[in-house]
């Protein structure tokens, strides 16, 4: 009893030890620092690393107390177990304790073998402090590393972080072939085949950073190269709130979405969701999503299909260094606004499965098999519909340039159906080019 | 004593709170508290902090308490002489007894002894009596006439600690010299200390002699 005693006092007088966390103030992390030099300089080490670890209980990611606390307490860190230290690091991370985090990782940097994979989990800290241009150097630096996997994972991570300041703009470009484009029926002897071209664009605002409310819009528009009635231009704009915590995140939207086809008005859709992501053990998270829409279209021929959708999903989610995959069943329920026969409901699981198996590329399937059916017997085909359909799709984003990455994707939709003219198949491919960046 | 200090600086803290910030306060505080615990370089750092944040009067002259208990006695001269400089208010007897210490330990003796001077009736009974245990410890180590050698000491450190750009320093050893050459009954000498000492700043006793 007498040691344990002992050993919390001499921890708790350690200089190079645990800090408890504080309060973020970067101002005053500021002054800690120049506090810090002013001792280094005048040799006192012991009260140096002092301060550079109260700068860092209060700014977890500031380069000059990391530099400084690893400096000062490096000759006594080399001789101790680096590895451990960023192991011990990285369970701090997963459970939230970045301040406590932040030493052990300024350790972790002094070794050549772990001071990438420290950059990573310091990238983490950043991001979650809302430093997000510092969360972006310290992945810089992890990607340009000599570890493949932890490059690689940065790499991701950078990606991420191109999505993640207050203004963020995303930009898509590319071509496209579908197979059956007009969704005619099997047999399908007609030449329904077509290709088009896509330019989307999509802007989000987070005055607040990553937790706070935020603004969305965006627009779209395809050409076909022959069946010019199934143009597509779109719009959408919308808002919500998002709340992140180092365990999981949660977001309320609401959107409005438009959309015409061939030149005339098509659809217009108030669409609410609901989202949360927990993170439950180590890699593995929860996710929930649940949603309600109204689709209103305008075209005659379509009108009947106006209503509301409800549904939600839920997923086991598992992310590795360089891999991810994630199992859910979704559900949904539609309910015609007139016609009570063309209400249903679908059920079924989806997969999505992904690795980055270099530093610039990953690679991901993405799959669902849905049950559909109708509530009630359709008069035009005098059966209750039910129908299955199976989508897959393979893609692969290859960053070539800062924010700038080259998409392929290849997929199908095989959908059966009890109703001859339901049964529908189609493949589709695209390739182009993903624009992203986010200030500050 | 270190119990007194804290209980005095904390008392400082608040009661110099209104013109500060919430920040400065917090340092202060934080930094008392180090001090009434005996971690002194945990108490510098904040003192330090609550100085470059906003309370550099008073927190200069708890630096200087920190850096005595440290064993940074010539650190702890300039920060007493930038404190008096600057915040003469927030001066006390109690920190006028670390001031002092500090003086002792770099047997700047005379110093000492002027600046504890009156100081006693002014502290509470506890560090009163390590003032006159502290005067009884200067009055033994200062010698009633000093030798050549010591004065060319003191005349040596200064203008090793002006090189260093310690001026309160090396005003503090050049006052010290020419207070000891005022008591030598021989040719006094004490023209180096003279040419070191910042004009205006001229010991009592050297005064006295004059």
């Amino acid at each position: 009893m007498i040691a344990v005693a002992l050993a919390l006092v001499l921890a708790s007088a350690d200089p190079c030890g645990l800090p408890e966390a504080a309060l973020p103030d970067a101002g005053a992390a500021a002054a800690y620092v120049e506090v810090a030099e002013a001792e280094e300089a005048a040799g006192a080490r012991e009260t140096a690393a002092l301060a550079y670890r109260e700068a860092l209980r209060r700014d977890p990611t500031n380069p000059a107390a990391l530099r400084g606390l690893a400096e000062t307490c490096g000759p006594r860190v080399a001789r101790r177990d680096a590895p451990s230290a960023l192991l011990e690091a990285a369970q701090l991370v997963r459970g939230g304790e970045d301040r406590r985090a932040a030493p052990l990782l300024a350790e972790a940097l002094l070794e050549p073998e772990t001071a990438d994979a420290a950059r990573l989990l310091l990238s983490v800290i950043a991001r979650r402090a809302g430093e997000d241009r510092r969360a972006r150097e310290l992945l810089e630096r992890a990607a340009a590393g000599p570890d493949r996997r932890v490059g690689a994972t940065a790499a991701n991570m950078l990606r991420s972080t191109r999505r993640a300041g207050r203004v963020a703009l995303a930009a898509y470009a590319g071509t496209s072939w579908d197979s059956n484009a007009m969704r005619a029926p099997e047999p399908n002897e007609l030449d329904t085949g077509d290709a088009a071209a896509t330019s989307a664009a999509g802007v989000v605002v987070r005055p607040l950073g990553d937790s706070g409310p935020f603004a969305s819009g965006g627009a779209e528009y395809r050409r076909q190269r022959r069946l010019s009635a199934l143009d597509l231009a779109g719009w959408w704009g919308g808002g919500g709130l998002r709340v992140a915590g180092a365990r999981g995140a949660a977001v309320a939207e609401y959107r409005y979405s438009a959309l015409h086809m061939g030149g005339t008005p098509h659809l217009a859709a108030h669409a609410g969701r609901v989202e949360s992501r927990v993170v439950v053990r180590r890699r593995f998270a929860l996710e929930l999503s649940s949603g309600l829409e109204h689709t209103r279209y305008f075209q005659e021929y379509a009108r009947s299909f106006s209503g509301a959708t409800f549904g939600g999903e839920a997923r086991v989610a598992w992310s590795g260094p360089a891999a991810w995959a994630a199992l859910g069943y979704r559900g949904a329920r539609f309910r015609a606004d007139d016609e009570v026969p063309l209400s249903w409901i679908e059920h079924g699981p989806a997969i999505e499965a992904g690795l980055a198996p270099a530093r610039a590329l990953r690679v991901w399937v993405e799959a669902s098999l849905l049950d559909r059916v109708n509530d009630e017997v359709d008069p035009l085909v005098a059966v209750r519909r039910e129908e299955t359909a199976l989508e897959a799709s393979l893609v692969a984003d290859l960053a070539i340039a800062a924010g700038v990455s080259a998409r392929a994707e290849v997929g199908g939709r095989m959908n059966d159906a009890n109703v001859a003219g339901l049964t529908t198949r189609k493949l589709l491919a695209s390739l182009g080019l993903v624009w992203e960046a986010s200030w500050p | 004593v270190i119990g007194l200090v804290a209980k005095s600086l904390v008392w400082f803290a608040i009661s110099a709170a209104a013109p500060g910030s919430a920040g400065t306060d917090t340092h202060l505080l934080a930094g008392a508290r180090h001090f009434r615990d005996g971690r002194f370089d945990a108490a510098l750092v904040e003192f330090r902090v609550a100085a470059k944040v906003g309370a550099s009067g008073p927190a200069r002259w708890y630096e200087g308490a920190a850096l005595v208990k440290l064993g940074r006695h010539e650190e702890a001269i300039e920060s007493f002489a930038g404190a008096a400089a600057d915040h003469p208010a927030s001066r006390d007897g109690l920190l006028d007894y670390y001031r002092a210490v500090a003086l002792y330990e770099l047997r700047l003796y005379l110093s000492a002894d002027e600046l504890l001077t009156g100081v006693e009736g002014g502290v509470g009974p506890r560090v009163a009596a390590q003032i006159r245990e502290l005067r009884e410890r200067i009055g033994r180590a200062a010698t009633d006439e000093p030798e050549r050698t010591t004065l060319a000491w003191y005349e040596e450190r200064a203008r090793v600690a002006r090189a260093a750009g310690r001026s309160a320093l090396a005003d503090a050893y050049a006052r010290e010299a020419l207070a000891l050459a005022a008591r030598r009954r021989a040719p006094q000498g004490g023209a180096p200390a003279r040419a070191e000492l910042t004009p205006g700043t001229l010991p009592a006793e050297a005064r006295r002699a004059r």
